[in-house]
């Protein structure tokens, strides 16, 4: 037993001790968005269902938590992200941040952009029967992060808008 | 590690030549540190470094997460629910109160020690006094959230609280003061069977159909700012802790933890910027809350809030590039107009004492110490009542120079609270005032010693010195009626209960039917209203909460219900026109209260803006308005196609069109109003 527990800790030595380096540039950098609190993370699955939350003091979006592979996450530098809002594949809104915290949560894992929120076209959905429209609707949201070095990821996610009872 | 050894290294050490581990015994750090070393030390010297079981419990004997740790219990999963987002086992710092409630209070403590239900246990064992008054201050109870909104709404009678997002454990026994209670309720929405009760009738009672509406929308609106609970902790700007840790552990915008215990992630908020707990609070921190009602932790700062559309927005505006307070940027701005060279809304001075755009300057708690902050242990019913400090009592009057007592301690006047921030060289009468988050002192500006050496503008002069019947506009005026020379403010408040939409409710952190919203019809920057301030001078004033009510039904209640107006008026254009507060004998009582919008500069307002430039009707007009008589500027449309001037308290024969939410407030007294409406200034002032 303990003689094939010390095997199988000699096979993965190599690729504990090498590491994912999700953390630092590489040539393909990747985004992904998801959802959760802490050091949790669920990545959106295609279609997923996300619910429209209300911002404090009015207004409308959807919270998206943000995860990268392949960019600078140094805590002393930070990233501008560019998320885009299509739905039926016509443009709803484009929302640039900069200076965010993009941060390593762990090598394997990558890093991490919290606390965004996208928007919507705040001229074209201001009733909530606007909203209730787009109940059962899918959005494509695209986003593009570049980190301190200029290096830029890019990823594109389906979500169903859930806004009723 | 200042030995130059680390903790465990050093235990390993002791350990191998005793035989025996040390951990958590007298003179030996807790096992915690085998992990988290090197942690700050969070309240050194009070507390002994690596002594994390003072505040957090647990077992400092041990070195193993499972059994040092308080586990989560196992209720945990049921009791978050599936309302709030998905988060490691034993997430809770997004719990509502209600949720806090529930859990074992030793797992509450072993998480966020600074929380209310554990500081007799904690902070309240060197801390008795805060811990006695804290959990009754306003910032705990957010009791003065509740019933200015219910009493303008004819929902109650008394100027008091009835309702709060937390009820201390110990309450007080002396509550005579006008304003004091010994008592609150908690509010939460309406159950599901109360809005089955409620929608079954036919037709629907109104007055039960308005307190179900306003008791939904003020516990689905307001219980994420106070002391009792957690906020959201999911945006920018939002992250904070609950308890004495929202304020003296301070968080980052983006809730990161950027010190040195290897075991916390990096990437993954709500942590504290570093594990210490201090007394030098970033004004940042106390915007995690005030950056919305009044929003004097943006205007402090030089920070507006934009608009739901984009025609609320300055074409050339500079807007903050990030998601802050839960909105998609852009929705706050720095500068209204890039385009000149000036800021339309600079940080108050106080914050960036050079004007250069750079906030070195003064944070909230170089004021608002002591009482202000803590309670005073009388449970008040605003803030207004707790909050003590005046510009006078740094400043001085235009008289006298601000002054210590016999004790040689300054005190806010109001309640005798300390100002341990002011200190005096005696022999010439300087007072000076030690920054919390530098360190450094500077001198307080005393008008008395500027208008007695000839200092200062002609204006200064004309306005402040006493004339010869020893009258000053600082006798009958409060010192920012003319330096908060920009006023952000709310006009029309359109508050919508939709209940075909669900909403986590965040005093139970459940979801329940009813979406409330609220969207202003517009606001202003320059528009100057004065009323009476509650210690009698006249005093800046806001609108309060004009909220338009309305509600719209849903299948869920009844059949007929669905898409049914049952609040309010649809108009042609789909839009809905909520009902106006009817109330204490007025048909629209849209509220307005003296405020201080923390926009503090060192030039005051010129004198036409409370006078009269010249002899012209127009300018009658104008200055009329300056005192509630309406501008027909800002109209608020009501359900029956009425219009109500949104800036209106007076009619024109000076006849009150609305009442009042504090005590001791109003218009300008009649005769003092008409002395100001008499001046009319020559063209060389």
């Amino acid at each position: 037993m303990m003689r094939r527990l010390l095997l199988l800790l000699a096979a993965a030595l190599p690729l504990l001790l090498a590491g994912c380096k999700n953390c630092e540039p590489a040539s393909s950098p990747s985004v992904q968005l998801g959802t959760g609190q802490g050091d949790r993370f669920d990545v959106y699955t295609d279609g997923q269902e996300v619910g429209l939350q209300p911002a404090p003091q009015g207004g409308f979006g959807v919270p998206v938590l943000i995860g990268t592979t392949g960019l600078q996450t140094e805590l002393s530098n930070t990233a501008d992200a560019t998320l885009d809002v299509y739905i039926g594949g016509s443009p709803e809104g484009t929302f640039f941040s900069e200076g965010l915290q993009l941060v390593c949560e762990s090598d394997s894992e990558g890093g991490r952009i919290h606390g965004q929120v996208v928007g919507l076209d705040k001229d074209k959905y201001v009733t909530n029967d606007d909203l209730l429209a787009l109940d059962g609707t899918e959005v494509e949201l695209q986003v593009t992060v570049v980190d301190v070095e200029g290096n830029e990821g890019a990823g594109t996610q389906v979500v169903t808008i859930v806004y009723g009872g | 590690m200042k030995l130059g050894l680390s903790i465990p290294v050093a235990l390993a050490a002791v350990a191998l030549l005793t035989g025996c581990p040390q951990w958590g015994e007298p003179g030996h750090p807790d096992g915690c540190m085998s992990c988290h070393d090197p942690i700050e030390a969070a309240h050194a010297p009070y507390i002994e470094e690596g002594r994390c079981s003072t505040c957090h419990g647990g077992d400092p004997t041990r070195t193993l997460k499972r059994r040092a740790h308080v586990l989560p219990p196992e209720n945990w999963a049921e009791i978050r629910g599936d309302a709030l987002p998905p988060s490691p086992d034993g997430f809770i710092r997004d719990f509502a109160p209600d949720q806090l409630d529930a859990l074992d209070p030793e797992f509450v403590r072993f998480i966020n020690p600074g929380d209310v239900r554990v500081l007799d246990e904690t902070c309240g064992t060197c801390h008795p006094d805060h811990a006695e008054t804290m959990p009754l201050s306003v910032m705990a109870t957010n009791a003065g959230h509740y019933w200015p909104s219910l009493f303008l709404a004819g929902l109650q009678d008394e100027r008091k609280a009835h309702f709060a997002s937390f009820e201390p454990a110990n309450l007080p026994e002396d509550c005579t003061e006008p304003g004091a209670v010994c008592e609150v309720e908690v509010i939460r929405p309406p159950t599901a069977a109360e809005a089955d009760e409620l929608f079954s009738q036919n037709p629907i009672d109104f007055d039960g159909l308005l307190r179900f509406a306003w008791e939904h929308y003020l516990s689905k609106n307001c219980n994420t700012c106070h002391q009792g609970g957690f906020p959201r902790n999911n945006s920018g700007g939002l992250y904070r802790s609950a308890g004495c840790t929202s304020c003296h552990m301070v968080y980052d915008e983006g809730g990161t933890y950027q010190g040195a215990d290897p075991t916390l992630p990096r990437g993954s908020p709500p942590h504290p910027k570093e594990h210490i707990l201090t007394n030098a609070i970033p004004t940042e921190q106390c915007a995690t809350c005030h950056f919305q009602g009044g929003r004097i932790g943006l205007m402090y700062r030089g920070i507006r809030e934009g608009g739901f559309r984009s025609a609320d927005t300055p074409p050339n505006a500079v807007a903050i590039q990030r998601t802050l307070y839960g909105h998609a940027p852009p929705y706050y701005y720095t500068d209204e107009d890039s385009t000149n060279d000036w800021d339309e809304t600079p940080a108050d001075v106080h914050a960036d004492p050079d004007g250069d755009g750079v906030l070195d300057g003064m944070v909230c708690a170089d004021c608002h110490v002591g009482s202000d902050v803590h309670g005073d242990g009388t449970m008040w019913s605003t803030s207004k009542e707790q909050v003590s400090i005046r510009c006078e009592d740094c400043h001085g009057t235009v008289r006298e120079p601000a002054a210590p007592r016999d004790d040689g301690v300054f005190y806010a006047s109001r309640k005798d609270n300390p100002l341990k921030q002011l200190s005096w060289d005696e022999a010439s009468g300087r007072v000076f005032l030690t920054r919390r988050m530098d360190g450094a002192t500077v001198e307080v500006p005393q008008p008395s010693a500027i208008l007695a050496n000839d200092e200062g503008s002609a204006r200064m002069h004309a306005s402040m010195a006493p004339d010869g019947e020893d009258w000053s506009h600082t006798d009958s005026l409060t010192c920012d009626t003319c330096h908060t020379p920009q006023l952000l403010y709310c006009i029309g408040c359109h508050v919508n209960l939709d209940m075909r939409i669900d909403q986590v409710d965040y005093q139970t952190g459940q979801t329940t039917p009813g979406l409330t919203r609220g969207s202003r019809k517009t606001f202003a920057l320059d528009s100057l209203l004065l009323g009476t301030a509650p210690d009698g001078r006249i005093q800046t004033v806001h609108p309060s909460q004009q909220v338009q009510m309305s509600v719209i039904g849903s299948e869920d209640f009844g059949e007929g219900l669905e898409n049914e107006v049952l609040l309010g008026q649809l108009q042609d254009d789909g839009s809905i026109h909520g009902e106006f507060r009817e109330a204490h004998g007025f048909e629209a009582n849209i509220g307005f209260m003296p405020f201080f919008q923390h926009t503090v500069q060192k030039e005051a307002r010129t004198c036409d803006h409370c006078h009269r430039a010249d002899a012209s009707d127009e300018e009658l007009f104008r200055v009329r308005g300056v005192y509630g008589h309406g501008t027909g500027e800002f109209l608020l449309d009501g359900p029956d196609g009425q219009q109500v001037d949104g800036l209106q308290f007076l009619d024109a024969k000076g006849n009150p069109l609305t009442s009042w939410v504090h005590r001791d407030t109003g218009p300008v007294d009649p005769e003092a109003r008409q002395r100001a409406l008499d001046v009319v200034l020559d063209a060389t002032r």
